[in-house]
């Protein structure tokens, strides 16, 4: 009985970090670039929501799945149905570990249909993504 | 037979006129799930606890916030000894003044703005020319029209009462020897006044300037308990929670609740007006007049580079944060598309702060509604809303929509009138 017990709070426990590892791989936004890169957003706001100011992680793979390093990425757009854009001026502060950037100062401030402009820049070439999404 | 045509046709325009400005269409007897979310994230009962200031490290202090109440009920802040905080941002008007205009020791060019629940905002000022709720507190007090006081005069106050030398030494430590010459000064005002600056030693500027900035911290304390308490509209979104029923009379009348469905519907008054203070805190141009007599104003456009220059900022020397925590300031936008924005402000107790637009252009509520309902061209950059076209029965019924939403404040009675002394 006792064993029982125990065997089933073992169970939970590992289901639980199961679960939030697998929450940890579900990206909140995701798009592919105009030049076949993924692009994979994660924030530090999940699921996300307005008036917070925060930061997310992107993470950028090239088509063959490599991690895209040392890119110049920036994050724009806005709300086109109101004809503004984001309140803040959201950018990256660095890179954390080859194809994972730090954007920094990303806040919503509508509920509603936004749209997002992802710009990778290599040596090169150009990639670009629009997201939307609804908040 | 032309008079009965006559009498006919006119029969026909009446009806179609009093079905123009009176109908209204019945409601659904169900929220959808979607409104029901919007409702809700409207409810004061969701407001999150008050965010931590980290510019100001007295910001929760019960002993700043009483040493604030003092400053904030003191008319021995102005220069001429008749104008306290309280004497435009008034308790008995949800910290407003019933005026279009401002006016302290003389009229100023802006509307005074409620104080209630401003603490959860980011920038303060129609046009967010300060980034906290401490240095926005300081430039009332040297502006001309306003307190027309200055720093060392102000430093000298704190030095000289026993009371607020108490309070400020408990507070913040040592207060350090105010300079006897000159009567006043400050690099912030007039060219005189900037003079007298400038005969003080670089290292009295900066004493006299830190107790100025302690003055802010000790007032933005006590702006930090002025709360929004909850009122019918909060008890009929809690209400919803466990029934989607749209009419709930005990709580909000058929006119009001039919306000709340354009609110977040058809009028979308909840794209700028949302969360729990009907306010996103955030700067939109909606095509206002320009106050009379003035230029149309640039808004957030010169307030967020006034801002980032403004030497009690997040990032300066008389902040208690680190560059970490400024994260508003650092990241702030400046493009074009902010000309002209004006901050939203919160519509909690809308019915007791009337006038209404950052210059009070506009006397009444129905006056608000029906500027929006026609979203006219802006004068300087561009509307951000859209025309609405709503019908005069829609807009009485956001006009009681928005009157139900007043309610005493959750700020306990005694920060609502001056300690005795």
């Amino acid at each position: 009985m006792r064993n029982k017990a125990l065997w089933l709070i073992v169970g939970s426990l590992l289901t639980a970090v199961a679960g939030a590892r697998e929450a940890q791989l579900i990206a909140d936004l995701e798009a592919i670039s105009s030049s076949g890169q993924s692009i994979q957003i994660f924030s530090q706001l999940s699921p996300l929501q307005i008036n917070k100011i925060h930061g997310w992680q992107i993470v950028v793979r090239a088509a063959d799945g490599e991690p895209v390093s040392g890119a110049e990425i920036s994050v724009s757009g806005g709300m086109p149905e109101h004809d503004h854009g984001i309140p803040t001026q959201p950018r990256i502060t660095r890179q954390l570990e080859p194809g994972v950037y730090l954007l920094k100062g990303v806040r919503f401030h509508m509920p509603g249909k936004w749209q997002l402009v992802v710009e990778i820049e290599q040596p090169g070439q150009t990639g670009r993504a629009v997201i939307e999404f609804e908040l | 037979m032309i008079v009965r045509a006559l009498a006919t046709a006119s029969l026909l325009a009446v009806l179609g006129l009093a079905f123009w400005n009176f109908y209204s269409p019945a409601l659904p007897t169900q929220w959808t799930e979607p409104q029901l979310r919007l409702i809700q994230s409207l409810s004061l009962s969701q407001l999150p606890p008050l965010p931590p200031d980290p510019s100001n490290r007295v910001a929760d202090s019960e002993l700043a916030a009483e040493f604030g109440r003092a400053l904030y009920f003191d008319t021995r802040l102005s220069g001429t000894g008749t104008v306290s905080c309280a004497s435009c941002h008034q308790p008995g008007l949800m910290f407003s003044d019933g005026l279009a205009l401002a006016v302290g020791v003389a009229s100023g060019t802006r509307h005074t703005p409620s104080l209630v629940g401003l603490s959860y905002s980011p920038w303060f000022y129609w046009d967010g020319r300060k980034d906290s709720q401490w240095a926005q507190a300081l430039a009332p007090l040297e502006s001309r029209h306003e307190h027309a006081s200055d720093r060392l005069q102000l430093s000298r106050l704190i030095a000289a009462d026993s009371n607020y030398r108490q309070y400020y030494t408990q507070l913040f430590g040592t207060l350090p020897e105010i300079p006897l010459t000159p009567e006043s000064a400050t690099p912030a005002s007039t060219a005189a006044l900037l003079a007298a600056w400038q005969t003080l030693a670089a290292s009295d500027q900066v004493q006299v300037s830190t107790v100025f900035a302690n003055i802010g911290k000790a007032l933005a304390a006590y702006q930090r308990k002025l709360m929004p308490g909850p009122g019918r509209f909060d008890d009929y979104a809690d209400a919803s929670i466990a029934d989607a029923a749209i009419h709930k009379e005990q709580f909000l009348s058929s006119a009001e609740t039919a306000g709340l469905y354009l609110f977040i519907g058809k009028a979308q008054c909840i794209s700028c007006h949302n969360g729990p203070l009907f306010t996103n805190h955030e700067f939109h141009n909606t095509g206002v007049l320009a106050v009379n007599g003035q230029l149309p104003a640039m808004g957030r456009y010169d307030g967020v580079r006034i801002a980032r220059q403004d030497p009690f900022n997040c990032l300066g020397v008389f902040s208690d944060a680190d560059a970490a925590d400024c994260l508003e300031l650092r990241f702030a936008r400046d493009e074009n598309d902010l000309v002209g924005a004006h901050k939203t402000p919160t519509l909690r107790n809308i019915a007791a702060t009337a006038p209404y637009m950052h210059g009070g252009q506009l006397a009444t509520l129905s006056e608000v509604l029906e500027h929006y309902s026609e979203a006219p061209t802006s004068m300087l950059s561009h509307n951000e809303a859209k025309p609405l076209g709503l019908r005069p029965a829609e807009l009485r019924q956001l006009q009681a929509f928005l009157l139900s939403l007043s309610a005493p404040l959750a700020t306990p009675s005694k920060w609502l009138q001056a300690p005795q002394r």
